[in-house]
């Protein structure tokens, strides 16, 4: 049966999982920085959506839902792979893994890409 | 003269069920190490004892074990600078038993030979002189050239304890070795054993390795430039 590690031996996922955290760091600081720390004025409903209702907006979201996603996702999985030994095992997890992630980054979609003021 | 408690574990597979541990006291000279007082124990008390040791003195690798709680060598290391009381003795973490403090290193040693851990070389030597390796080039294999395989590393890595096929820290330590010396032209066949899901990626820079490492090297360390180095050679 064949090695359910990602295809090659890992490398690709090890350093995708580097990229994407350093990624994530700085969309999550921009998302804190423009939502938590300097909104100008209170954060009402109003603002929130006519920040999400600019394409660039929306993009930023998608990226970060489609990073996040990738690096908890793969994240779950580098720990099955420490722990679980049978194929058979790995494919499920991963199986899963996938679904899991597929169903939460279709969620993430159509929540963020028909957001209108 | 100071005497002190040992609390060592047994284990005689053809004997008995489950493992015990058995307590001695014994006389210890100033300078003890915790391989004398074994030896004092097996020589004058019980003969029954069983574990490894060969030079006595740090560099053949034989008698790494868990000494209150942490991978030591035996011969290194100072009883009084010990301080729990009693002493507890333990076989190497992750190991299989094979009587009281030996444990079964073929596994171990099954892996390094796995990084091939030889210069790998295919354009012919000079004629009149040796391969060249400048000090500089040499330098680059500080921290790694000296381990002593004595095991004392991969037995404390938690990737290890969570999947035995894992490389571990010693055969990685090696694979750097001969990776990193400018002489070798084998990194590609080394890159499937590295590449692997036993591989490179098992290791999460937990740092036991170091803690546990009798030598004071720095196996993550070069682990991390093996994951550079693989990363740099594939894309
Ligand atoms: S007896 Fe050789 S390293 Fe301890």
């Amino acid at each position: 049966m064949r090695d359910y590690g990602f295809g090659s031996g890992g490398a690709f996922h090890w350093f995708l999982q580097r990229v994407s955290g350093v990624v994530l760091f700085i969309l999550l600081l921009v998302h804190f920085l423009t939502t938590h720390y300097f909104p100008v004025g209170d954060i009402t409903y109003q603002k929130v959506l006519a920040r999400l209702s600019q394409p660039g907006w929306k993009l930023f979201y998608m990226v970060f839902i489609a990073l996040g996603l990738y690096h908890g996702i793969n994240g779950i999985w580098i720990i099955a792979q420490d722990y679980v030994a049978r194929s058979s095992w790995r494919f499920i997890i991963l199986g899963l893994l996938m679904v899991a992630g597929l169903i939460l980054f279709m969620l993430g979609s159509i929540t963020v890409i028909p957001f209108k003021a | 003269m100071p005497t002190r408690r040992f609390k060592i574990f047994r284990y005689n597979p053809h004997t008995d069920e489950r493992p015990r541990y058995q307590e001695y006291e014994v006389q210890v000279p100033t300078g003890s190490t915790v391989l004398d007082a074994l030896n004092e124990i097996k020589w004058t008390q019980d003969g029954t004892l069983t574990y490894r040791r060969s030079c006595r003195h740090g560099i053949c690798g034989s008698c790494a074990m868990t000494i209150n709680g942490a991978n030591m060598l035996a011969c290194e290391a100072q009883v009084h600078t010990l301080k729990r009381d009693p002493i507890v003795v333990e076989p190497l973490r992750s190991f299989p038993v094979i009587k009281d403090l030996v444990v079964d290193m073929d596994g171990f040693f099954d892996k390094l030979l796995l990084v091939k851990p030889y210069l790998i070389v295919k354009t012919p030597p000079p004629t009149d002189k040796e391969r060249y390796q400048s000090p500089e080039d040499r330098k680059l294999l500080d921290g790694a050239y000296e381990c002593i395989l004595c095991g004392a590393c991969t037995s404390s890595c938690p990737s290890f304890w969570a999947d035995k096929e894992f490389l571990g820290p010693a055969a990685l330590l090696k694979a750097y070795r001969f990776i990193f010396d400018t002489r070798d032209e084998g990194v590609q066949e080394r890159l499937d054993v590295l590449d692997n899901k036993h591989g490179l990626w098992r290791c999460h820079t937990i740092f036991n390795c170091v803690e546990a490492c009798p030598k004071g090297l720095n196996p993550t360390w070069a682990i991390g430039e093996l994951k550079k180095k693989v990363i740099s050679e594939k894309f």
